[in-house]
């Protein structure tokens, strides 16, 4: 992707993030079913793991090794995501682990 | 009180929320020059999608050079779930004017939509409408504030750093809270299983298989139980 498919990227995200947000403020009555919410439910947590574990395992499943030390910084990032749910602390303590293997390896 | 300023209690009910957010928008900044995003477009990008995770994934599609259609794409789904917000908030902001619907929709992120529904289960003689503007401009200059910071502090840093692995950490990040729930718990360790398998399927076919794996497994499991 050079710049300007970034810009139409950036044109066309911005596009559809507008249409995404007026939707159900535009029209009358919210006609969302129960059914159909609980859908809408899984999309972040199924989007969010997808782009974590593709760019952990950048190589799939060869990137499956304990010289992956965006694996190891994961794992430890993970934990402190569910234990703390503190974004900062979950980003610093992923960072901190990198800058430490960096400075070893 | 039914005389205080509505703007107001919105602006102070977001005020500690703007102290992780400001980190958050200097994340985005330099991530965004430390892959090779020109410094307008990166800000360009703060002012027109405006949707923090939706950006980084931009970063990130950017740096690993899928096409156009896939990126938006993958922005869309994640801001997908902001319908959902305004689906469960129209009643309470709705104007008679289109402009000020366009201005209102706009603004509509995660954290003005979580402290204005908050707002309207606690408190009846709030104006909703006026609560909600009074959150979402702060929220608004905070991260276009953050985003242009981070922008030119970015380049400056050295590359021992890796922030690059900040992109990656920030989703995982905004996973956490959802993991304490086994159904959701289920949906992210499928989609992310499904993605490991089928990394190497053309055309980035491979997320969409695992989102939808996900889905599926998280909407199964939750069904299959029949409860909370």
């Amino acid at each position: 992707m050079n710049t300007s498919h970034l810009w139409a990227v950036i044109i066309l995200s911005g596009i559809a993030t507008f249409i995404i947000r007026f939707f159900f403020i535009q029209i009358k009555q919210a006609p969302l079913s129960g059914k159909v919410k609980e859908l809408f439910s899984f999309i972040p947590p199924a989007v969010l793991s997808a782009l974590v574990f593709g760019s952990v395992f950048e190589n799939g499943l060869s990137s499956l090794t304990p010289r992956n030390p965006y694996l190891w910084a994961s794992i430890l990032a993970g934990i402190t995501a569910v234990t703390s749910k503190n974004v900062l602390l979950t980003i610093s303590t992923g960072m901190i682990f990198i800058w430490g293997w960096n400075y070893l390896y | 009180m039914a005389t205080t300023n509505d703007y107001l209690k919105g602006t102070k009910s977001v005020l500690p929320i703007l102290t992780g957010l400001f980190p958050f928008g200097l994340i985005y900044g330099v991530s965004a020059v430390t892959s090779g995003i020109p410094k307008v477009q990166a800000i360009a990008m703060s002012f027109v999608v405006f949707a923090g995770a939706a950006q980084i994934s931009i970063v990130n599609s950017f740096s690993s050079g899928i096409s156009i259609i896939t990126a938006v794409a993958i922005a869309g789904l994640i801001n997908l779930r902001m319908a959902m917000y305004g689906a469960s908030i129209a009643d309470s902001i709705r104007s008679d004017r289109l402009l000020t619907r366009i201005f209102s929709s706009f603004l509509l992120t995660d954290q003005v939509y979580a402290v204005s529904i908050t707002e309207k289960g606690k408190n009846m003689n709030t104006n909703i409408f006026k609560f909600y503007i009074g959150a979402a401009l702060p929220i608004w200059l905070t991260w276009q504030a953050a985003t242009i910071i981070g922008v030119f502090a970015g380049k400056t840093l050295p590359s021992w750093l890796s922030l690059e692995f900040a992109v990656p950490l920030t989703f995982l990040a905004l996973l956490g809270p959802f993991l304490v729930k086994s159904h959701f718990a289920v949906s992210a360790l499928t989609a992310g299983i499904v993605m490991v398998l089928t990394r190497n399927v053309p055309y980035n076919a491979g997320f969409f298989i695992a989102v939808l794996s996900g889905i599926t497994a998280g909407f199964l499991i939750k069904n299959r139980k029949g409860d909370r």
